[in-house]
């Protein structure tokens, strides 16, 4: 019985912590632009494809592939998302449903864009993070390499991002640019390159979980679809919206749940638990579990 | 220092300012009053690029031209906008919100010893460095503010109603601050509902009515003036006795 729940929880764990991160980049963005950005896991799609390219395509070294990857897409948000569409509606006095109904054309192009460039069959992600033949088995419980490279790199990842903003004078700004644009003007902050730097760390970060990602659902246009990005937006809405790390703690909360539900009631459940976690808080606790950062 | 001709700002197409034409020397504590809505806050507004004039508006900073420029540039060349209502960062705390004033700033070699001698200058904000400013009261927020623009190594400070919702005691002490601030070579562009108070201070001041500059003179002169005495110092006057 407790082995039972360990089991699920270690599992459970490594999914939520990649909703979490992919909440983390819902996060990222809301902060600076008030935003929801509906083509947010297409660049999940775009990191693992291109990290696929590099790496398994082009045979890059793995580190050198996945800073690659990484960065183009953090460079794909700042001239495309930021470059065209941001600016586009923003100039044109658009509001948030315009800038909703244009992110979900975008990832509809991004999606097609994807099935012309790579094609629609799935690629097998190579085990660069252990093969899931021989996981570590630790009394009666198994444990995925996979599942404890997911953990390093969110720990990374929070230490990283919480050094950022918290000790670093850009990460300040940024946090001042989040909370009042004019007067952080005023302080001799740049607006624009705040923004731009918000969009290029929200689509990286996003980018980071789809690598992570691939290995459970392979390089396919299933990462830039929709219920993996719905479960990284719930996870942000849980967790606060305002709070980077509240996502982390939203995501694991429908890692978990998901994980237990499939285990005690029915594997057909999965996704329907998300929508459960994300209506009970929006109702009981709408600004969600954590405060501004 | 700074010369303005012909500044012009409408919010739609409701104008606020109307070919306004304003000059402040170096060294100056230059005042501008008038009533609410008058157009006080929009003038600074511009001038520190946050808003934008018409094109006939001309700016001039120590001789070169900065209407055409965003804020974050205008501050790097020595204008520091101390808002109205403070606007601290609320959820960055005290010490962050003093770091923060200090992006601007080119040369960082003594940013450190000089976030201390904000301390030492407000006492009261000893201890709660890590206290998020929004936790503040008025008075400290406007210490905070106060900290925060002056870490920006400003040439000229442009303030916007320092004695808003303050107690008299910290109006005091925020005007003690403005005349020190003077003695370092600070030049101040004060604005003010507290004609009393401010004319006190400055030297040369201006009266705004319905976005037109309706008077100017020096402090001297303006006092002087029974229209002024009447509209403006009178009744302040006779509350203060
Ligand atoms: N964002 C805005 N949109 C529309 N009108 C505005 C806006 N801001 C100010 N105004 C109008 O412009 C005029 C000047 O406003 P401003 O804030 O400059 O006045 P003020 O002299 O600073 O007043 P107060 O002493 O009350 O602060 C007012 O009539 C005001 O209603
Ligand atoms: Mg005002």
């Amino acid at each position: 019985m407790l082995q039972m729940v360990l089991q699920n929880s270690i599992s459970g764990m490594a999914m939520g912590l990649l909703y979490g991160v992919i909440g983390i980049g819902v996060c990222l963005f809301w902060q600076t632009t008030g935003l929801i950005n509906f083509a947010h896991i297409s660049s999940a799609m775009l990191g693992a494809y291109f990290f696929y390219t590099f790496h398994v395509m082009w045979n890059l070294p793995i580190v050198i592939a996945f800073v690659l990857a990484v960065a183009l897409v953090a460079l794909y948000g700042i001239l495309i998302l930021r470059g065209v569409v941001y600016r586009q509606i923003m100039g044109r006095k658009g509001g948030r449903l315009e800038f909703i109904v244009a992110t979900m054309m975008l990832n509809i192009f991004l999606l097609n864009l994807t099935i012309v460039l790579w094609g629609g069959v799935p690629y097998p992600f190579p085990n660069i993070f252990g093969s899931p033949m021989n996981p570590l088995r630790i009394g009666g419980i198994t444990i995925q390499h996979h599942s404890l490279w997911v953990l390093g790199f969110t720990v990374a990842l929070v230490i990283g991002l919480n050094y950022f903003f918290k000790r670093t004078l850009t990460g300040k700004a940024l946090r001042a640019t989040a909370q009042n644009k004019d007067t952080a003007s005023l302080m001799g902050i740049g607006v624009e390159k705040m923004t731009a730097l918000s969009f290029a760390m929200s689509t990286g970060v996003t980018a980071i979980a789809g690598i992570l990602l691939a290995p459970i659902y392979f390089v396919s246009v299933e990462l830039g679809g929709g219920i993996i990005g719905i479960k990284g937006f719930a996870s942000a809405v849980i967790g606060g919206l305002t709070n980077p790390f509240g996502a982390l703690v939203g995501g694991l909360l429908i890692g978990l749940t998901e994980n237990f539900s499939v285990f005690y009631i029915s594997s057909s459940y999965r996704d329907v638990i998300t929508f459960v976690l994300l209506v009970f808080f929006l109702i009981a606790r709408p600004q969600g579990l954590f405060k501004k950062m | 220092m700074l010369k303005i001709t012909n500044l012009s700002v409408s919010y739609g197409d409701i104008p606020a300012l109307k070919k306004v034409s304003l000059e402040v020397k170096q060294g100056d504590v230059v005042s501008v009053l008038g009533a609410n809505g008058a157009g006080k806050t929009t003038l600074l507004k511009a001038i520190s690029g946050l808003l934008r004039g018409d094109s006939d508006t001309q700016i001039e900073f120590m001789g070169e031209l900065i209407h055409q420029l965003p804020p974050n540039e205008i501050v790097k060349r020595g204008i520091v906008h101390l808002p109205e209502g403070r606007q601290v960062f609320s959820d960055l705390s005290v010490l962050e919100n003093i770091e923060v004033g200090s992006y601007s700033r080119q040369d960082r070699s003594n940013i450190k010893s000089e976030i201390a001698e904000c301390f030492e200058m407000f006492p009261e904000l000893v201890g709660k460095e890590k206290q998020l400013a929004g936790t503040l009261s008025g008075g400290e927020q406007q210490m905070v503010a106060t900290a925060r623009a002056l870490i920006a190594k400003p040439q000229l400070l442009m303030v916007d109603e320092p004695s808003m919702g303050l107690a008299p005691v910290v109006v005091k002490r925020i005007f003690g601050l403005l005349r020190e601030f003077v003695k370092r070579g600070i030049t101040i562009l004060l604005v003010e509902q507290n004609a009393y108070m401010s004319m006190a201070v400055s030297n040369y001041a201006y009266i705004i009515a319905q976005g037109e500059i309706a008077l100017h003179g020096s402090v001297e002169d303006l006092k002087k003036d029974e229209a002024v005495k009447d509209s403006y110092l009178g009744v302040k006057k006779k509350k203060k006795d």
